[in-house]
């Protein structure tokens, strides 16, 4: 009799032990993480958060390790986990006993019950399922999470580069109108021009600096944005130009495709659906199993007799057949499959928007490329010519230029608005599609000094 | 009664009453084409130019103009789209004599209509080509003859009377010179002739503008400017004549060095002595035609319009004052921003000239555009342009050959303080 509740005390335990817990797998995050962000493995381990980055890549490295926030994100991904498991652990077995003085006998009358939740052993694998779904949804999160951060640091980057070099195009802007008033100064203290005209000239020269105070701003604002995303200290700095465009764009159902594959919060829609009709399946199947439990009850009565046999207990679904929980489970499903509806149509939205900037982004840059940039540059050279020979002004020749370089900054404007485009796209295939490598753009207007010496060469005259 | 020859006359005139348009057709009265009698007898020295060759149909002296495009070089470097006469804007000078029965024969090359107008002829005033008024116009193809007996003598010119200042902008005009019956006196032993004419040849345009009423850009003797215009030769003691015209929208102060000029005629002829008057500057206004006659003095005298800009090549009426601005400091830092900015006109305009002329900006302005000061004498840049020449007279002039620049006598030449 004792043997028989031995052997179900073990039968219990050993039932308990044998469930495993969930593991919140952060490292395949990670690893996934990396894998979309084609990064490779042994630098992230190496990187050094005291030391900035130069390349994006390298930039994405020291994210991955130095901002607070990818951890943050792992470290939600354990809690979530450990909730699940306990979430999902079979209740302990309950003992209950009774102790009675009988006044009409002597001694003691005894009475234990051994209840196991048997309910919740048959229900295990189906709780443990949904508890994996849930999970599955949260490393999708994390994942999401992640590399939404790293697409900000491409966006920020690809903000920064355009930043950078405006703010360079800008102070040669505000300096070529600075020397525009100077020399205007020049030609007043000469006798040669009116009032007006020089304050024409310094005018021109103010709004060009408030330009130019306002771009080394916007530099310096989207250094610290870069720098809070890497989670570092020090500023980073642009040692990598901005590149031109690719030959082509992607085409709308490429970018869908893989979106669908590979987004991470299309997988947690589909992950949350599919979990949903299978939590209403159970719900449908267990309609009538309601609360069972199963045990050993033993009595030692006080006259001396001990009795000891199994115990169960049943809820009978007599007037509550689990009806809510079923038409509860059949709205969660439909909700989450519209859900999903709602996801797809957002994301294919999205791809279209951020696909049609970055194809009007092309053919802006193509008409600057094609048309308006070489115009300058002809119309600049022609100035110069007409300079030489007296038919145009000092002060033309000046603004002439000024003007090129406000063109050149609304040329690069829409180059980021091309690159930041890309990379929007880029966060909705789920970081799984990445524009081609192509070579760094290069602005003549930067680099006037070889020009200079170059023309020097030529015309070695210094007045 | 009208008689079947009646008839077909009167058919024949309906039908130019129907037309407007008077025609005749003869074997006689063909253009010439091959002109036997070539302009070697020409009296007349067309600056840059010739006189046209003509041919004698009995006792008719007949020409032929073909009004045409041209692609005409106002000075090395400068080219541009003209129309004008028998390949040249001005188109050849006219030759006759006072007297003569002549023929002219106008065919029109073009694609717009022209006519032509003798300017200062005494003729018939069907023969006076103003389109719309004295005549139809003469289509593209079309060949017209204008034909009159000269009653007069003096320097004259011819010029279309159809679209006139676009057809002139592009530079149609030439010169129609009568010589006396009787010969005058004092001989004249150099006649040279030119037309006076201003172009709106934008730079680095290749068109002439016909729209520009003020701001021309080239000023030119016979379609050309200094120092592409032809130098005035004689020989110490000539007596020199020299014809102007001006077609050109301003008048012009005609100035010679080293002489007092008589102004001795115009379309009026050579005029009676009594009213001859010496100058050294002479106005030539718009429409008119003066000649001036001199006795040369040996030496390289310049000769020029007197209205300074008309002297100078293309330059900018917006351009900023240059003179006295001190700005040198600032070039290095204006070059980091504008390669190759260099600094002219800081001590006057002089400065630029020695730049273009004798350096290194020489080529460095727009193209098809001629600079603003230009030629090369023996002592530096002349920095003229435009209507500027120079009469050179010399002792022992070979009377065909430029004698090179003058050599003066000591004594005879400005000298430095030391
Ligand atoms: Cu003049």
């Amino acid at each position: 009799m004792y043997r028989l509740l031995a052997i179900a005390l073990g039968c219990l335990w050993l039932t308990g032990c044998a469930i495993r817990p969930l593991e919140s797998g952060r490292d395949q995050v990670l690893q996934q993480t990396q894998h979309r962000l084609r990064l490779d493995n042994a630098a992230i381990t190496e990187k050094n958060c005291s030391a900035a980055p130069a390349t994006l890549a390298d930039a994405m490295h020291t994210a991955l390790l130095c901002n607070p926030q990818v951890q943050i994100a792992l470290a939600e991904l354990d809690i979530s986990t450990a909730e699940l498991n306990q979430q999902i652990r079979i209740d302990n077995p309950n003992l209950g006993l009774t102790v009675r003085d009988s006044d009409s006998e002597s001694g003691v009358n005894i009475e234990l019950d051994l209840l196991a939740p048997v309910i919740d052993l048959i229900l295990y694998p189906a709780r443990k399922s949904a508890a994996q779904a849930t999970l599955d949804r949260h490393r999708q999160f994390t994942l999401a999470a992640i590399l939404r951060l790293a697409n900000d640091l491409e966006n920020a980057w690809y903000g920064w580069q355009v930043a950078d070099l405006k703010a360079q195009v800008g102070n040669r802007f505000a300096l070529t109108r600075q020397l525009n008033a100077e020399l205007g100064e020049r030609y007043h203290q000469a006798g040669n021009i009116n009032l007006h005209e020089f304050a024409e000239l310094q005018i021109n020269a103010g709004t060009a600096g408030l330009l130019e105070d306002q771009l080394n701003i916007e530099r310096k604002a989207m250094q610290i944005k870069i720098q809070r995303l890497l989670g570092i200290r020090q500023l980073p700095k642009i040692q990598q130009a901005l590149r031109i465009l690719p030959d082509s764009d992607p085409d709308v159902s490429t970018i869908w495709q893989i979106a669908q594959a590979n987004h991470p919060l299309l997988q947690a829609a589909q992950i949350n659906t599919d979990a949903l009709a299978q939590s209403l399946a159970l719900e449908r199947r267990f309609r009538f199993l309601l609360d069972f439990g199963a045990g050993v009850s033993l009595e030692k009565e006080a006259g001396g007799g001990t009795s000891i046999g199994p115990a169960i207990e049943l809820e009978l679904p007599l007037w509550n057949q689990n009806q809510a929980e079923i038409d509860a489970a059949q709205g969660q499903l439909s909700k989450g499959q519209q859900q999903l509806l709602a996801l797809h149509n957002h994301f294919s939205a999205e791809i279209q928007l951020a696909l049609g900037q970055m194809q009007l982004a092309r053919s802006r840059l193509a008409r600057y490329r094609q048309q308006i940039l070489p115009a300058y540059k002809t119309k600049m050279e022609q100035t110069l010519k007409e300079y030489n020979y007296m038919l145009t002004g000092p002060f033309e020749l000046l603004e002439t230029r000024a003007e090129q370089m406000e063109t050149i900054m609304a040329f690069l404007d829409d180059l980021g608005s091309y690159w930041q485009s890309a990379s929007k796209l880029s966060r909705l295939s789920g970081g799984s599609w990445s524009p081609a490598k192509t070579a760094a753009l290069q602005l003549d207007v930067l680099a006037p000094e070889t020009q200079a010496q170059q023309t020097e060469q030529n015309h070695v005259h210094t007045p | 009664m009208s008689t079947r020859r009646n008839f077909i006359r009167d058919a024949s005139m309906l039908s130019l009453l129907a037309t407007g348009i008077p025609m005749r057709a003869s074997a006689a009265l063909a253009p010439p084409a091959n002109t036997k009698k070539n302009a070697a007898d020409a009296r007349i020295i067309t600056l840059n130019g010739r006189s046209l060759d003509y041919r004698m149909n009995a006792e008719v002296k007949e020409f032929h103009l073909i009004a045409e495009p041209v692609e005409h070089e106002f000075a090395p470097g400068t080219v541009a789209k003209c129309w004008g006469y028998n390949g040249t804007t001005p188109g050849p000078t006219i030759e006759v004599t006072e007297g003569e029965r002549i023929r002219l024969f106008v065919t029109n090359n073009l694609n717009e209509h022209t006519t032509m107008h003798w300017h200062g002829a005494l003729l018939p005033c069907g023969m006076d080509g103003i389109g719309g008024v004295t005549q139809p116009h003469i289509q593209p193809g079309e060949t017209w003859v204008y034909e009159w007996t000269v009653r007069q003598h003096g320097t004259l010119m011819y010029h279309p009377h159809a679209d006139e200042m676009t057809q002139m902008a592009f530079g149609m005009m030439g010169l129609f010179i009568v010589h006396p019956k009787q010969p005058t006196t004092p001989k004249v032993d150099r006649d040279y002739a030119f037309l006076l004419h201003n172009w709106a040849m934008h730079p680095g345009t290749y068109r002439p503008d016909p729209s520009v009423m003020v701001d021309f850009d080239l000023w030119t003797f016979n379609s050309k400017t200094f120092p592409a215009i032809d130098y005035l030769y004689a020989s110490s003691g000539d007596r020199v004549r020299i014809r102007v015209g001006n077609l050109s929208m301003w008048n012009h102060p005609i100035h010679l060095h080293g002489h007092q000029f008589y102004v001795t005629g115009s379309d009026g002829g050579r005029y009676p002595q009594a009213i001859w008057r010496p100058e050294v500057t002479e106005i030539v206004g718009v429409g008119q035609m003066r000649d001036i006659e001199f006795d040369a003095v040996p030496g390289d005298w310049a000769f020029h319009c007197h209205m300074a800009h008309h002297t100078m090549g293309p330059m900018s009426h917006n351009f900023p004052n240059m003179v006295g601005v001190q700005q040198r400091d600032l070039v290095e830092r204006i070059r980091q921003v504008v390669p190759g900015y260099w600094t002219h006109g800081e001590n006057g305009m002089a400065e630029h000239a020695q730049h273009i002329v004798g350096g290194h900006h020489r080529n460095s302005g727009p193209a098809n555009t001629m600079p603003m000061m230009d030629g090369m004498g023996p002592y530096g840049p002349i920095e003229m342009g435009g209507m500027f020449t120079i009469v050179k007279v010399r002792d022992d002039w070979d009377g065909k050959s430029n004698p090179g620049w003058f050599n003066h006598l000591p004594g005879e030449q400005a000298y430095k303080l030391e």
